[in-house]
């Protein structure tokens, strides 16, 4: 299979592949006081220096293992909603976009119906999202603010660092949180500069395994834990922690550190060449955002009549994974969610395509991709 | 691309256990759900058992992942919506007794999700029907199920003699009971699910169904054979004929739904033997018998015939004569027994052993 839908799952790298088959170490906790207690720890203390290495965190930043960025951010969307008093629930709003991912909309619905006013900020049916406008939206009621670093169906970047650094400045006490799965591993980023409160990210969306992630967390805020009972990563996630998953995530982050000057170099060219051939090959085809920057392994690909469900099947049964829209659990088919708040038709977004891909997909792959998108796209 | 093979999964025990089959003969297959009807926006009840709820694409997508079949859910709503639930509110409202069933199908499952599944390099449809396909010296024929219980071959009749040499039945010749014994032995989960019944877009009564997304139809009188008014009803659309119970008129004798005039907004009412008539119309007539359809195609009229006529699911079917003089009107008399005739509903011709479908249409007065 060749995987151009990387977003969805990153799948193993290699390196992540051999030290998980090779992991050796005796089960034990780390929280125990014996050696073998002290050696898991030690695995995880490691994997949280390689992740904030890749993150480029400083001294006020923690990193707290989560089971992925799901849960990063239920965690850190409900935190201001507990730190409020009594009664104090209807005189504050959240702020967000339309443009989020689910774990993010979703759990705003569910503080909506806790009694959390909630602004979902609609600015982008003109597709470039205005930062001037979203800023307006701030008020001094608002106590949260959620903002995805990179989108995972359009890969179109939001300027966080910008938004979290006004916000901050106008507003001290409002809690930013940034959703970054997506740019993490894919954009030169120094996360400490971001001014966000939390920032979310997933392991297998850089290569790790699934059922790992991370909550980066600002050290100056109390502990409030979603998930409650025993002290563990400093009373902010109780159970024990995931340390298979940890080691894997430590890894990829190492990997993903030592690789991403050549990642972007080897990105940069495999998008130039893929829409390159692609538009000279599918004349109809437009690329989403084509004029400005977006996540450099993404393609958001509307393709004019065809019925994309379709074609990702036809797709998979050549071998080759892409996406229409984001993965459903339910995998009841409907329109992208992003798709429709940038603009988008209902047809349109049902004709839409994204190709996501690794940074060591091959020429071979990157022909046959091509290949099969044309062959199974109908002359029209 | 490698001829493969489309099954049609709805998560139910029958189709989940047709792609067992396919699959443990070597096939190479393609497992579809087809989303037809959107349950949580139009009120439907998902927690049900009826085959298409979303709920059983977790079922169907289970199996596949255990039998190692590549599987996916395909968008059928629009399609399902113009030819099935439309025709279906239509129906009722012209007085008729719609079967969307057949609608389904003959319009959906058997054109639609073939030419979707051709344009997959496909080259054969596989549902879980109780149905079978028979080689005979004329050609395939299409033969009821094995299980007289599940028997399925009255709402096939709309296939073609064509379709039927890509259109594979695998469970056909097993009974329900050795159906539910190969999915336990195959350890699937869904060995002991309970039946679907039932129509699977409607949950509680047709009637409201029929008011909530076709609007109400209004109230009107109920009047016997002369005309006379006996009691008033409440829309057109919640009566059928031969309908004996919910008419509120009380009577020495029980009184039927004789007829539903739509235009006069009339439901005409009258005593069992009233309901007796000597033979009805079929229309929109399709032969699935290669020898029939021939002779159909080429306009041989007049084509005449008897046959064991079927007129609505699970009917005995009684000994007709069909005579077919012009382009897509059969005439049907009874020749033995009568039975009541529901307009709309489909009836289907069988050879007189029973065991055959040579064709069917939907029947008019």
């Amino acid at each position: 299979m060749i995987n151009c839908d990387a977003n969805a799952s990153y799948g193993l790298l290699p390196e992540v592949r051999e030290a998980v088959s090779a992991w050796s170490v005796d089960f034990a906790n780390p929280s125990a006081i014996h050696q073998l207690g002290q050696r898991a720890r030690a695995i995880l203390e490691e994997a949280r220096n390689e992740l904030s290495g890749l993150m480029q965190l400083d001294s006020r930043q923690r990193i707290v293992f989560t089971s992925g960025a799901t849960e990063a951010l239920n965690q850190a969307l409900f935190y201001p909603f507990w730190n409020l008093s009594r009664n104090q629930t209807k005189d504050v709003n959240y702020l967000t976009t339309t443009t989020e991912h689910p774990a993010t909309l979703t759990t705003f619905h569910k503080l909506a119906s806790l009694g959390i006013t909630t602004n979902i900020f609609d600015n982008q049916k003109q597709e470039i999202f205005s930062m001037k406008s979203f800023l307006k939206e701030v008020t001094p009621e608002t106590i949260c603010c959620s903002l995805m670093f990179a989108n995972n169906e359009t890969g179109y970047i939001y300027p966080v660092k910008e938004i979290f650094t006004q916000i901050k400045k106008d507003f001290s006490s409002v809690y930013t949180v940034c959703d970054a799965v997506q740019a993490l591993g894919k954009l030169p980023i120094n996360y400490s500069e971001l001014n966000a409160d939390f920032i979310a990210i997933s392991g297998h969306k850089i290569g790790a395994l699934t059922g790992i992630g991370a909550l980066v967390v600002n050290d100056h805020l109390p502990a409030r834990a979603l998930i409650s009972g025993g002290p563990q990563e400093l009373s902010w996630r109780a159970g024990t922690e995931n340390l298979l998953g940890a080691y894997s995530l430590g890894i990829a982050a190492k990997v993903m550190k030592s690789q991403l000057s050549n990642n972007l170099k080897s990105y940069k060219k495999i998008k130039q060449k893929l829409i390159a051939e692609i538009q000279a090959q599918l004349p109809n085809a437009k690329i989403n955002f084509e004029q400005i920057e977006t996540l450099p392994n993404t393609i958001s690909l509307e393709i004019p009549r065809i019925k994309a469900d379709d074609l990702v099947v036809a797709m998979d049964l050549a071998g080759i994974a892409i996406s229409s829209g984001s993965a459903c659990a339910s995998g009841k088919p409907s329109p992208s969610h992003v798709l429709l708040a940038i603009g988008k038709s209902e047809e349109q977004a049902r004709s839409t395509i994204r190709i996501s891909f690794r940074a060591d997909l091959s020429a071979e792959e990157q022909s046959q991709l091509v290949n099969h998108l044309v062959k199974n796209v109908p002359v029209s | 691309m490698s001829e493969k093979i489309v099954v049609a999964m709805s998560g139910g025990v029958d189709s989940c256990v047709a792609a067992l089959l396919l699959q443990q003969t070597g096939e190479d297959l393609v497992g579809i759900s087809m989303q037809v009807w959107d349950y949580r926006q139009n009120g439907g009840c998902s927690t049900r058992a009826t085959c298409c709820a979303p709920d059983d694409f977790t079922d169907a997508r289970m199996v596949a992942a255990k039998i190692g079949v590549p599987y996916y859910v395909f968008d059928f709503e629009q399609t399902f919506k113009e030819k099935v639930i439309d025709n279906f509110i239509e129906k009722y409202k012209q007085g008729l007794t719609p079967n969307p069933c057949i609608d389904c199908n003959n319009k959906v499952k058997f054109r639609e999700l073939r030419e979707r599944a051709t344009t997959f390099g496909c080259k054969a449809v596989a549902t879980g029907h109780y149905a079978q396909i028979r080689e005979s010296a004329e050609g395939l024929q299409l033969i009821r199920g094995v299980d007289d219980q599940k028997d399925q071959s009255y709402f096939l009749y709309g296939l073609s003699p064509a379709e039927l040499t890509s259109t594979i039945f695998p469970v056909g010749h097993l009974t329900k009971p050795e159906v539910r014994e190969l999915a336990r032995e195959a350890g699937l989960t869904i060995a002991s699910k309970p039946e679907s019944q039932d129509i699977c877009f409607v949950s509680g009564a047709v009637k409201d169904f029929i008011v909530r997304i076709g609007g109400k139809s209004p109230d009107g009188n109920i009047v016997d054979a002369q005309g006379k008014i006996l009691g008033r009803h409440q829309g057109i659309t919640s009566y059928t004929v031969g309908q004996r119970k919910g008419l509120g008129i009380s009577s020495e004798d029980p009184l039927y739904v004789l007829e539903i005039r739509a235009l006069e907004n009339q439901i005409v009412v009258g005593s069992k033997h009233e309901l007796e008539r000597p033979g009805f119309k079929v229309a929109e007539l399709n032969f699935v018998n290669y020898k029939l359809a021939e002779q159909y195609k080429n306009k041989q009229f007049p084509i005449e015939f008897k046959a064991i006529c079927q007129m609505r699911y699970r009917h005995d079917g009684v000994l007709v004569n069909v005579r077919i003089t012009a382009d897509d009107l059969a005439e049907v008399l009874f020749l033995d027994e009568w039975s009541p005739v529901s307009p709309g509903q489909a009836a289907v011709f069988y050879d007189l052993a029973n065991e055959e479908v040579l064709g069917g249409g939907r029947i008019r007065l």
